[in-house]
């Protein structure tokens, strides 16, 4: 308890400094008003600003990161309640009752909920991340490259198990991420694999071109293509305050919330979707409200998006403590610390503290910021959600090539972007999800490294992923997993939770 | 029958994908399952990816898997695939006489001469499934239009690579090949904002590092607001969002992030 203390102090320390405090809270800023902006999501809007971080040094620039991650979760939020409009598939469930409340004149109390909502749920996820980190991190020093292997084919298998859509489809993506993730050097012989004998390649493909290709150009073309999409702001605001008998209902929803969203967000695969649904599933069963249901009801604007926001924190968990992503925003995080030159794992606690430890406390700093920006300014929020699309995409189209060109400086990733957009267009209009891809691609060359070690280890032996107990258990878990999608109760299930 | 088309596609594609990567994974090293070579994990990768796909279609068949959107095929006609076909011929063969004489190497041959097949193949149903609006199935102009951007493109690369100077720099021809193909396939309504947008990001790679920063982000703006029909009702707007976003982008860009790039024509 006493060691947690201190190292918050430390992390606190680190985060509170000018430098840090400032890009947080510009961070949050940039991607709360990026995040509101209609039909860019927390994955295009941090891979369109991954670029800027990259001349700053690697807390600063993960700090901001995070920032910008709260501030689009956020502000996805805010499209959710004034437009109908889920900037991301975690604020779906939002549109239910928040766009009812704001159609009952009460969109002010509904944005004012979701901001104390996820900034409670933050704060208590923030003490369980800086708790449970250090001793994840112990258990996870005692894993082999056998267990290892297997914990990131759980990931990558309870990843696509929570992909919208079809569970084999989003299998086959991961499996193809994983596959453009050893384009590159060979490790252990220097050989070149798919190359086609570009010297661009032999480092592997950029990470933020397949990001930006895939999440930020395919998606304006997917925007572009269906104008009905796009909608206009027609509720009023109104009072920001709650009144005594709407603050009595929100209150246990954001407890509940806040348990259930930390719970599920630790998961690989799970985070912030996961956990708004699980919420509201929850509230519309047992909270004193359930009735209201459908017309406006605050618990239904309370629990899912203090669970979103736990889930926002507490994913953080595996990648901090085992280096696996789990989830896109995650995979992006990654991408962003190995572009610093940092290798995500359980290392990280003892070689960078001030990283760890100032990420942690600077979650907390960040939400305070998404409470102190979002309420007084909400009025510029709307304003900007005003923007005719049509201005819009020119500048994220200006924004996304100059960001890639800054990479390298070689125009080789602009092209790069343009044939992942292609790319992405096609994956979209097959219903092939991008997200698992993305995943795999990160996990891929981390995999391979693991499994021939685990291999050389073993002597040739398979049985070795068996045999470790540890592995075994993630195996089975996994196969768990796939098996009970394979049951068509459960699917049909997930499906009818997805349509909603 | 009753088949979802949709998943019939997007198993293909995996299993394409999938196969290509086998075949360029010819020249890499298995090694054993102690030693692994460079070649081992891509392999099973990619046949795992093969598996998974072939499952994708099987599922579309049967009784099981998403039965909601069923689409019959329709627009499969002969004289689009051997068209098709015969353009993947077209170039594989460029391919092979401009390599021929110096370096036959036959699997990346048979690799693009594969992957314009697939390229086709799956453009030629890609939108079919969809049945909203402008996504109907290909017309005559969509599939024109695609042929002859990927035919156009091609040729233009092929052309201009020899051309000297600033042409055979770096990517420039590859950049250039990519816009003409971009741009005739923006022609047909359906293609247009696929093809604009990237001939936009295209615009961008080829004027940045001759033209400068300013005239390659005033070229893609000007190209980008093509793709909204009211922008070309209203030009002043263009011209305020180019003013706005040169003036933007030089804040960001230039004054805080300082990043090293051509400001003006060289």
């Amino acid at each position: 308890m006493e060691l947690l203390l201190t190292n918050l102090a430390h992390g606190f320390g680190v985060a509170l400094s000018l430098q840090n405090i400032s890009f947080a809270l510009l961070g949050a800023l940039i991607g709360t008003a990026i995040g509101v902006l209609p039909g860019i999501g927390p994955v295009a809007t941090i891979s369109l600003l991954l670029p800027i971080t990259f001349g700053l040094p690697a807390t600063t620039a993960i700090i901001m990161l995070a920032g910008i991650f709260y501030g689009a979760q956020y502000g996805g939020s805010t499209t959710a309640i004034l437009l109908n409009l889920p900037g991301e598939v975690s604020s779906v469930v939002t549109t239910l009752e928040g766009y009812k409340m704001a159609r009952n004149g009460r969109a002010g109390a509904a944005l004012a909920t979701a901001a104390i909502g996820s900034f409670f749920a933050g704060s208590v996820a923030t003490v369980l991340v800086a708790a449970s980190g250090p001793l994840l991190t112990q258990v996870a020093l005692s894993f082999g490259p056998a267990d290892y292997f297997s914990l990131m084919l759980l990931g990558l298998i309870i990843a696509s198990v929570l992909a919208q859509g079809s569970v084999i489809k989003a299998i086959g993506m991961v499996v193809f991420g994983v596959a453009l993730g050893l384009v590159g050097t060979d490790v252990q012989t220097g050989q070149q694999r798919f190359t086609f004998g570009i010297p661009e390649l032999s480092d592997g493909i950029g990470f933020v071109p397949v990001a930006m290709g895939m999440f930020g150009i395919a998606e304006i073309i997917l925007n572009l293509e269906r104008p009905e999409a796009r909608s206009v702001l027609t509720t009023k605001v109104g009072s920001l305050f709650l009144t005594r008998e709407e603050f009595k209902r929100a209150t246990p929803a954001v407890l509940r919330g806040t348990l259930v969203g930390s719970f599920l967000g630790i998961l690989p695969g799970g985070g912030a979707s996961l956990a708004a649904f699980g919420s509201y599933m929850m509230e519309r069963k047992i909270s004193k409200g359930r009735h209201l249901f459908g017309t406006g009801a605050i618990e239904g604007v309370a629990g899912p998006e203090a669970a979103n926001n736990a889930a926002a924190q507490t994913s953080f968990i595996p990648l901090l403590t085992l280096g696996i992503p789990s989830n896109a925003v995650m995979a992006l995080m990654v991408g962003a610390l190995i572009i610093q030159g940092i290798q995500p794992g359980p290392r990280m606690v003892e070689a960078q503290p001030d990283l760890f430890w100032g990420l942690i406390a600077s979650m907390w700093v960040g939400n305070l910021m998404l409470l102190v920006i979002n309420l007084p300014l909400i009025g510029m929020w709307v304003a900007l959600l005003k923007v005719p699309y049509k201005y819009l995409y020119p500048s994220i189209l200006v924004f996304c090539s100059i960001g890639v060109y800054s990479l390298n400086n070689n125009v080789f990733d602009v092209y790069m972007t343009v044939l992942f957009a292609v790319f992405g267009y096609m994956c979209s209009k097959l219903k092939l999800e991008a997200a698992p891809l993305l995943i795999g691609f990160v996990l891929g060359p981390m995999m391979e490294e693991h499994l021939r070690r685990a291999m050389l280890l073993s002597r040739g032996d398979w049985g070795v992923f068996i045999q470790r107990p540890i592995s075994a258990t993630l195996l089975g878990i996994g196969a768990v997993a796939l098996l009970a999608m394979a049951l068509p109760n459960l699917r049909k299930g997930k499906e009818k939770a997805m349509a909603e | 029958m009753r088949i979802n088309h949709r998943d019939v596609v997007a198993g293909l594609f995996l299993v394409l994908l999938a196969t290509i990567g086998l075949f360029l994974n010819m020249d890499h090293n298995l090694g054993t399952a102690r030693r692994m070579g460079p070649g081992y994990m891509p392999w099973m990768v990619f046949l795992l990816q093969a598996g998974l796909g072939a499952l994708v279609i099987f599922v579309s068949f049967g009784k099981r898997g998403e039965r909601v959107e069923v689409v019959k095929p329709e627009g499969i006609d002969i004289v689009r695939i051997v068209s098709v076909l015969m353009f993947a011929t077209a170039a594989g063969t460029l391919y092979l006489t401009q390599y021929g004489g110096v370096r036959a190497d036959k699997v990346v041959t048979f690799t693009i001469m594969a992957g314009a097949i697939a390229a086709g193949a799956i453009a030629l149903w890609i939108r079919s499934p969809e049945t909203d609006g402008t996504m109907a199935a290909w017309t005559q102009g969509e599939f024109v239009a695609f042929v002859a951007a990927m035919v156009a493109g091609v040729l233009a690369w092929y052309f201009i690579r020899g051309a000297g100077g600033y042409f055979s720099q770096g990517y420039n021809a590859v950049g250039i090949g990519m816009l003409v193909g971009f741009l005739v396939l923006a022609i047909p309504p359906g293609w247009r904002y696929l093809g604009l947008i990237c001939a936009c990001m295209c615009i961008f790679g080829l004027f940045l590092e001759k033209l400068g920063f300013y005239l390659a982000l005033i070229g893609t703006i000007l190209l980008a607001c093509l793709a909204e029909r009211d922008h070309i009702r209203k030009p002043l707007g263009v011209l305020g969002l180019t003013a706005f976003l040169l003036v933007l982008c030089w804040f960001v860009f230039i004054r805080e992030l300082d990043i090293r790039v051509n400001l003006w024509p060289t």
